[in-house]
């Protein structure tokens, strides 16, 4: 029994279901014409028929015989989590903070938290990543970024 | 069409100053990627889309195309020097590339290489330049028929991509199709699969999809294992190839070539498949077969003229038929679909100047990455040391300003996040994400041919098989979807029927 193939398998299928839910009161066909109903109905019963042979084969322990999941160990969890996190973090103070500091942050934050350790680094990395970004989106696109709290410098 | 009126309208598009530039940049770009093992042209193409949002349609193309292509030439350094395939298509390369190295002789594996990719490239631009015309000029027949029958084609190619687990490739293409579905009928205005959000009412966009999956996922991929690349100290002193190398490399070239230019008109095979044909064709016509494997400079032609012909035969079904046959053409259809530049016949006789100056493009890439992949390669070893802890952030930050730039949407970039995370899942759990993309971007257009052909034919299914070249497409797509099965019935092995594909196909 392959645990989190099982798991995946079973969430298609849940997601399948929902769909079907969402697409059944839609009307099927209109005057022998498939209706805007048509496709969702048999998509969302695809995903449940795939998702049922998924977790069957993984059920039935075939998805991967003798191959173990390729997932990373723990200082890797840890890698992809902060990563995460701070992305989240970014996304949602962007507009806050403003793009120079989010991006210096992110960077000083992110690769601090990868290992390096070099003063150096961890000060030209985040300012070169900001000119890189600045030089490209605002400069060359002409895309306004947000300068959030940093708008008394103009 | 006179083809010599074209190409020099494409020619004068393609030298403007600017679009010199884009192209230079681009095939550097693209040479990059393919360089740099763990993000492939896939992901290097989606984090980019942000950016061509924000440019002129034909600058954006150019660029991105470049990239594209200059993926394949890019790839075979690190196979060469490293053993490391820069992406899947230059995994063939490293089994004799590298041997070539370790003989010292990693010189004029890169220059064959290059050379090779040079006139497979070029090659295949020029079939481009012949076939796409009057393919084009035959589609102005087509009808919402045709083009259902096309675009059921195009879907065909999951069957393709689909690798190990048929389940898992068929649940992200219906995935897919349901993402697709997201939003107001196009025919009717009824809200399907929206739950009730306004926000969803306008469809999920293409775009943060694609950045989020494939460049915040192979992010995610990266910084999950330590793996800085260890560049071993190579001399590049002679970039020099002697006589008897060329004689040996030029019929693998040539069929290398062909094949991989074959293979990649067909939906559902790229460049990575061409790349496995080349190799094993040259092996088996090989007077010396035993020899493949230990450094053998066919096992190094083929396989990279191979991945560069497949570059020009995927774009005629994108051009002219707006069929992707693959995760790395699904996402410039989808760049296309985001300039409302549909791809097909009227792509031709509505905007002349961006597709010739397209195509005149290519020819120029082509010719740099020559030059780039001869004179530079140091140049681009020496990029290769910037270490992932710096590289990921940079690309992590680069996909949040650009979503963000495209829309200032915080629902974007929470899209973008969320598929990230999904395909980062993906990726572990080896559900392919290339037939996801495939049916998000044709799956709208196919709907509403079915939709559109059936009112016409007042729900007669067998207009699909009374057009003959309706019919034709609709047993081809068929046969494509039905040949596993087939495959399976008539064989004993459990791999029967499926092609060998790595989780991200290009």
């Amino acid at each position: 029994m392959e645990k989190a193939e099982a798991a995946a398998g079973i969430l298609i299928l849940i997601i399948g279901a929902v769909l079907l839910i969402a697409a059944y009161p839609l009307p099927y066909m209109v005057e022998s014409v498939p209706g805007p109903g048509f496709l969702p109905l048999w998509v969302s019963l695809g995903i449940i028929a795939s998702g049922a042979a998924v977790t069957v084969s993984a059920v039935r322990g075939r998805l991967r015989p003798g191959e173990p999941i390729p997932w990373p160990d723990l200082p890797g969890w840890r890698q992809v989590g902060v990563m995460l996190v701070a992305l989240a973090l970014a996304l949602v103070l962007f507009d806050d903070l403003g793009f120079v500091i989010t991006t210096t942050a992110f960077m000083t934050i992110v690769i601090f938290s990868l290992g390096v350790r070099s003063w150096v680094t961890l000060i030209t990395a985040p300012i070169a990543a900001a000119a890189i970004l600045y030089a490209v989106f605002a400069l060359w696109l002409g895309v306004p970024l947000p300068q959030g709290i940093l708008t008394f410098m103009g | 069409m006179d083809l010599i009126a074209n190409l020099s309208t494409g020619f004068s598009v393609a030298l403007a100053p600017i679009n010199l530039v884009f192209v230079t940049a681009g095939v550097i770009i693209g040479t990059l990627i393919g360089a740099l093992p763990g993000i492939g042209p896939v992901a290097g193409l989606s984090i980019l889309i942000p950016l061509a949002f924000g440019m002129d349609p034909t600058g954006a193309m150019i660029l991105m195309c470049g990239v594209y292509y200059g993926c394949m030439y890019g790839g075979t350094i690190t196979s060469v020097l490293l053993n490391v395939p820069g992406e899947s298509s230059s995994l063939m390369t490293c089994l004799d590339g590298y041997q070539m190295a370790q003989q010292g002789r990693a010189g004029p594996a890169l220059t064959i290489a290059a050379i090779g990719s040079f006139i497979a490239g070029t090659f295949s631009v020029v079939m481009l330049t012949l076939l796409a015309p009057p393919l084009a000029e035959a589609a102005l027949s087509f009808g919402p028929p045709e083009y259902f029958a096309l675009m059921l084609l195009g879907l065909s190619a999951i069957t393709g991509l689909t690798g190990r687990s048929r389940a898992k490739g068929y649940a992200m293409g219906f995935i897919g199709l349901a993402m697709a579905t997201i939003g107001l009928d196009p025919l009717g205005g009824v809200p399907r699969f929206s739950f009730g959000h306004l926000e969803l009412l306008d469809g999920i966009g293409f775009l943060p999809i694609a950045v989020g999956m494939f460049g915040l996922g192979t992010v995610l991929a990266m910084v999950d294992a330590p793996a800085d690349i260890k560049i071993m100290k190579t001399t590049l002193r002679e970039m020099v190839i002697t006589r008897q190398d060329m004689k040996e490399s030029a019929m693998p070239i040539v069929r290398g070539t062909i094949i991989g230019f074959a293979v990649g008109v067909l939906p559902g095979a790229g460049a990575t498949i061409s790349t496995f044909l080349a190799y094993a064709a040259e092996k088996r016509l090989s007077k010396t077969p035993e020899k493949f494997g230990t450094g053998t400079i066919a096992g190094v032609a083929a396989p990279e003229s191979a991945n560069n012909a497949s570059t020009g035969g995927a774009m005629i079904p994108l051009l002219t038929l707006g069929i992707p046959g693959s995760g790395t053409t699904a996402v410039l259809l989808g760049v296309l679909t985001l300039f409302s530049l549909q791809p097909g016949p009227l792509l031709f006789t509505k905007n002349p100047e961006f597709v010739w100056g397209l195509i005149a493009s290519m020819y120029i890439g082509n010719v740099m990455l020559l030059v780039l992949n001869i004179a530079f390669v140091p140049a681009f070893v020496s990029v290769l040391k910037i270490p992932y802890r710096i590289l990921a952030p940079l690309i992590a930050i680069f996909c949040l300003v650009g979503v963000y730039s495209v829309n200032n949407s915080l629902l974007d970039l929470w899209l973008m996040f969320t598929f990230g995370l999904i395909g980062y899942l993906a990726n572990k759990l080896a559900y392919p994400l290339a037939p996801l993309v495939l049916a998000l971007v044709l799956g709208g257009y196919m709907e509403v041919s079915l939709r559109q052909s059936l009112k016409m034919a007042q729900g007669d299914l067998s207009v699909f098989f009374t057009r003959p070249i309706a019919a034709v497409i609709m047993v081809i797509a068929i046969a494509i979807i039905l040949w596993p099965l087939f495959a399976k019935l008539f064989s004993r092995s459990p791999q029967a029927g499926k092609l060998p594909v790595s989780a991200e196909e290009i």
